[in-house]
């Protein structure tokens, strides 16, 4: 009976574990939509966060909702598109996932493609579930039809 | 077999189907950053054998040993290859076999010029020791371009060679 209890047990566990890398994913494509609303509406695009989340992007970090809410609000695009690829789930405790996002912002009506890796730790945490810590990295955003050799490997978002 | 076997049997397929696309991400994702690093592979991931092949469908047309693959790689300064589309056929009858399909849209900077190659791959993986690793990569291009000049016209150039 004991035996019987501990194998459902562990079961569930690995039922948690699948269900919970499942609820990332989705968060992460969700968030995505949520940054094309708008685009970068502040409250959209914070909407999968908890209250004391880390935001980082290449080197630079926002730490708590608010933070993150204020990068947002400081980007500018009249379109995006964004894509989330390449989802890998990290062994450990701890649901975290790394992916590559792929983005199609047109700025200042210039048509551009975007290529970031990301690394994002969500978390269930009491009754809510949601993003802890996100660390991007930029690769490229760079006019579409110049390539990112002939035209800026990282083009202004902000301005 | 009992409903808690055959429930244990369910969760462990799913959680192999998982791997499988681990083991394939963590592949492509050690190779981008090595390439965008400037840093060579000396040696192979643990995520693919040291026997698995490699090949390129025409008009392309390649064969290498892994080894050859991961050398072919040093004609790139910059690497990011997006996969999606995925689907991972576990084998019906050898539960150590598997099979993944993807599309990838796959940036690159070849020769100081930026390229786009784009197209099917379909995978195949064995278990070893407990560990999903890459037996075989097929890569059937639909874009081989470079990035500047598009694909409307023409969507496979020759890069290899």
């Amino acid at each position: 009976m004991q035996s019987e209890q501990h194998g459902d047990a562990a079961l569930a566990a690995r039922i948690d574990r699948l269900e919970a890398f499942r609820t990332a994913v989705s968060a992460i494509s969700s968030s995505g939509a949520a940054c094309d609303a708008g685009p970068y509406d502040p409250l959209e695009a914070t909407a999968g966060w908890l209250d004391d989340g880390e935001f980082s992007t290449d080197g630079s970090a926002y730490v708590g909702v608010e933070a993150i809410r204020a990068f947002f609000a400081g980007l500018t695009a009249g379109f995006t598109l964004h894509l989330f690829t390449n989802f890998e789930l990290e062994d450990g405790d701890e649901t975290v996932v790394r992916c590559y996002g792929l983005e199609a912002p047109s700025l200042h009506d210039v048509a551009h493609f975007g290529g970031f890796t990301h690394r994002v730790i969500h978390r269930q945490q009491d009754e809510v579930a949601g993003f802890v810590r996100w660390q991007q990295g930029i690769h490229l955003i760079t006019p579409a039809l110049k390539g990112w050799v002939r035209g800026p490997k990282i083009a202004d978002q902000t301005a | 077999m009992s409903s808690q076997a055959q429930t244990e049997k369910r969760v462990a397929r799913l959680e192999d189907t998982v791997a499988i696309a681990n083991t394939k991400m963590e592949f492509v994702r050690q190779i981008d950053t090595a390439i965008n690093n400037g840093e060579t592979l000396t040696t192979l991931p643990p995520s693919i054998s040291d026997s698995a092949i490699m090949t390129i469908a025409a008009p392309l047309h390649a064969t290498w040993t892994a080894q050859e693959g991961i050398a072919a790689m040093r004609h790139a300064s910059f690497s990011l290859c997006f996969l999606g589309s995925e689907q991972i056929h576990l084998d019906e009858h050898d539960p150590d076999l598997a099979v993944g399909q993807w599309v990838s849209w796959h940036p690159m900077t070849l020769g100081g010029s930026a390229w786009l190659v784009a197209g099917r791959i379909r995978d195949e993986f064995a278990r070893r020791n407990g560990r999903w690793q890459l037996t075989r990569i097929e890569f059937t291009p639909e874009i081989c371009t470079p990035w500047q000049v598009g694909w409307g016209s023409q969507r496979l150039t020759g890069v290899i060679g």
